[in-house]
């Protein structure tokens, strides 16, 4: 390598590495750092607190409660978002005028903005919304989608599954079309019925899409904020609050910018822990399955 | 004869699924066109001779919010934002699949690492920096910051892809002389366009429909994008649906657009380019 290639170089990695580092990894430190004062984000005065944050963050109630329900979303969407997706895959890993209708139809979802999709569900579901009218109108009682604390919560899931399973869809299309059909004739010749080439063949080979699933729906969820936002406003009294929401809220507007900062450290632990060891499991199950 | 047996049951099962699916957008779209009282009458009707375009001339432009600025805003947005993405990610993921130290070894696993950085986490340091850097409440700001968050995700199609090229083509070309510039953006870049197309378009919806850092780096007076300002147009409280229909129907039109015309390509590029090495 000559100096013109090496300067070459030097330039075309140079403008990414430096964004990355100002707007990403400096955010970053300067959140560990502020964990560690007293500050209210404003005042110019300010001093060192140690872990006086993270003791009173340990014994938050809602801060626990919070990571509770975003555990729960999280547990569940991925679970159900990844039986689903394999599911709807296999079936739509054909050929037809039909089928690209079908596939238009389940990647819709993923096009639109959490927002907007979250006010058509609020305009459906909530109290004095489309469904509550209609069955008023029938003479049945009003259901309090967003208005009971554990419905709330059911609610954001289920929404959360309608509007992630496309998106799965489309990473388990993906590697359905790379298995190579060979494999199928082979295990066809000794009379595997369907299950079984499913359980033989199809799922093992899954594997690497798998991992890229699980992963992206567990890091989804366990940032989940926006449906939050718009549904219920982490409301009724906070039942349907999520840690990324939490983090927020404290941070800018009730003013006590150190104390965000050390929910937002347990957060980034939680998730870079749970992200890291499922990876690695999913990674060794790739290499025993491939 | 057990074929269409089989075929036609994968129909009875997707056709009344789909239907299903597509309710929630037929009842926005057709919500769209009615009067508040035809609405909560019979949310499904569409009454021809009473249809109206009130709702969105009403819900369009506001003293506080301008769906044609939303519009503005966020092209400008996300365009700049994937444009540039492109640009730097694609060169910086020839380097880091063409050379080895240990240097490079260290930020990508850095680079890796932000995959997993929820974007709530870092918001409260983020308008620190951009504070100290005047960048606070202003679409460069946004862009620069969704530049850095959306690094990781773009260096990790491209390195895969471009790994599954041959060096030897990279080597002919040098021995004709050619700068590593030339070697990239003449030779490579045009074979990296399956990971470019999925790049382009998960990279735009997602900036497009961003929510929460808009809402936070543009701050909530003068600059909004389309997500974030039909949030602040409906409020909290709203219940006029007539209105909130109209402003998910324009909010959502550019891209449902898009997809219709783009519909073949879009399901191909997202398939194809996505997971690869």
């Amino acid at each position: 390598m000559n100096k013109s290639d090496r300067w070459s170089f030097a330039t075309m990695f140079a403008p990414g590495i430096l964004i990355y580092v100002c707007f990403l990894l400096v955010p970053i430190l300067l959140l560990i750092y502020y964990s560690f004062l007293n500050w209210n984000g404003v005042s110019p005065s300010y001093h060192f607190a140690g872990l006086a944050n993270y003791m009173e963050a340990f014994r938050d109630e809602a801060f626990r409660r919070a990571l509770g329900v975003t555990l729960f979303i999280t547990v569940v969407a991925t679970v159900v978002v990844n039986g689903l997706g394999i599911l709807f895959a296999v079936l739509l890993n054909k050929k037809g005028k039909m089928t690209n209708f079908y596939r238009s139809v389940f990647f819709f979802p993923l096009l639109l903005s959490t927002v907007s999709i979250g006010f058509i569900w609020k305009s459906i579901l909530s109290y004095n919304g489309l469904l509550n009218n209609l069955l008023e109108s029938w003479g049945l009682e009003r259901i309090e989608f967003f208005g009971n604390p554990d419905l709330a919560v059911l609610t954001i899931t289920f929404l959360a599954i309608w509007q992630s399973t496309g998106f799965i869809i489309v990473i388990y299309l993906a590697g359905l079309q790379s298995i190579p059909g060979s494999l199928y004739e082979a295990v066809k010749i000794d009379g595997a019925n369907r299950w079984q080439q499913f359980r033989h063949i199809t799922f093992p080979m899954l594997a690497p899409s798998f991992t890229m699933s699980v992963i992206f729906m567990f890091t989804g969820s366990m940032r989940e904020y926006d449906r939050v936002a718009v549904l219920t406003y982490g409301g009724p009294a906070g039942a349907t609050e999520t840690i990324a929401y939490q983090v927020v809220k404290v941070g800018f507007s009730a003013n006590r910018l150190s104390y965000s900062a050390s929910l937002a450290v347990y957060m980034l632990v939680i998730v870079s822990i749970l992200a890291v060891t499922l990876t690695v499991y999913l990674r060794r199950r790739e290499e025993r399955l491939l | 004869m057990k074929n269409t047996v089989r075929n036609g049951f994968r129909h009875l099962f997707l056709l009344p699924l789909s239907i299903m699916l597509l309710v929630p957008f037929y009842i926005a779209l057709v919500n769209a066109f009615k009067t508040k009282n035809d609405i909560l009458a019979s949310p499904f009707s569409l009454p021809i001779d009473r249809m109206t375009f009130d709702n969105f001339i009403r819900s369009a432009v506001t003293p506080s919010f301008n769906i044609f600025k939303a519009y503005g805003t966020s092209i400008l947005i996300t365009g700049v934002s994937v444009a540039l993405l492109i640009l730097i990610t694609s060169m910086m993921s020839f380097v880091f699949a063409r050379l080895h130290n240990r240097f490079l070894s260290v930020c990508y696993l850095l680079l890796l690492s932000g995959l997993m950085i929820p974007p709530q986490v870092i918001l409260i340091p983020l308008v620190k920096v951009l504070a100290a850097l005047g960048l606070m409440f202003t679409p460069q700001g946004l862009i620069l910051y969704n530049i850095g968050f959306y690094i990781p995700f773009t260096v990790f199609i491209y390195v895969g892809f471009i790994r599954t090229l041959s060096r030897e083509l990279d080597e002919s070309a040098k021995i004709d002389g050619a700068s590593q510039y030339r070697i990239f953006w003449s030779i490579l870049f045009p074979l990296l366009r399956p990971a470019t197309a999925s790049a382009v378009i998960f990279l735009c919806l997602w900036i497009w429909n961003d929510f929460i850092n808009p809402v936070i780096i543009l701050g909530s007076t003068g600059n909004y994008t389309v997500t974030t300002g039909i949030f602040q147009a409906v409020g909290q409280y709203s219940t006029n649906w007539d209105d909130v229909f109209a402003l998910v129907v324009l909010a959502s039109a550019p891209i449902f657009l898009l997809y219709l015309f783009m519909q073949r390509h879009f399901i191909a590029g997202l398939t194809e380019g996505s997971v690869k090495g």
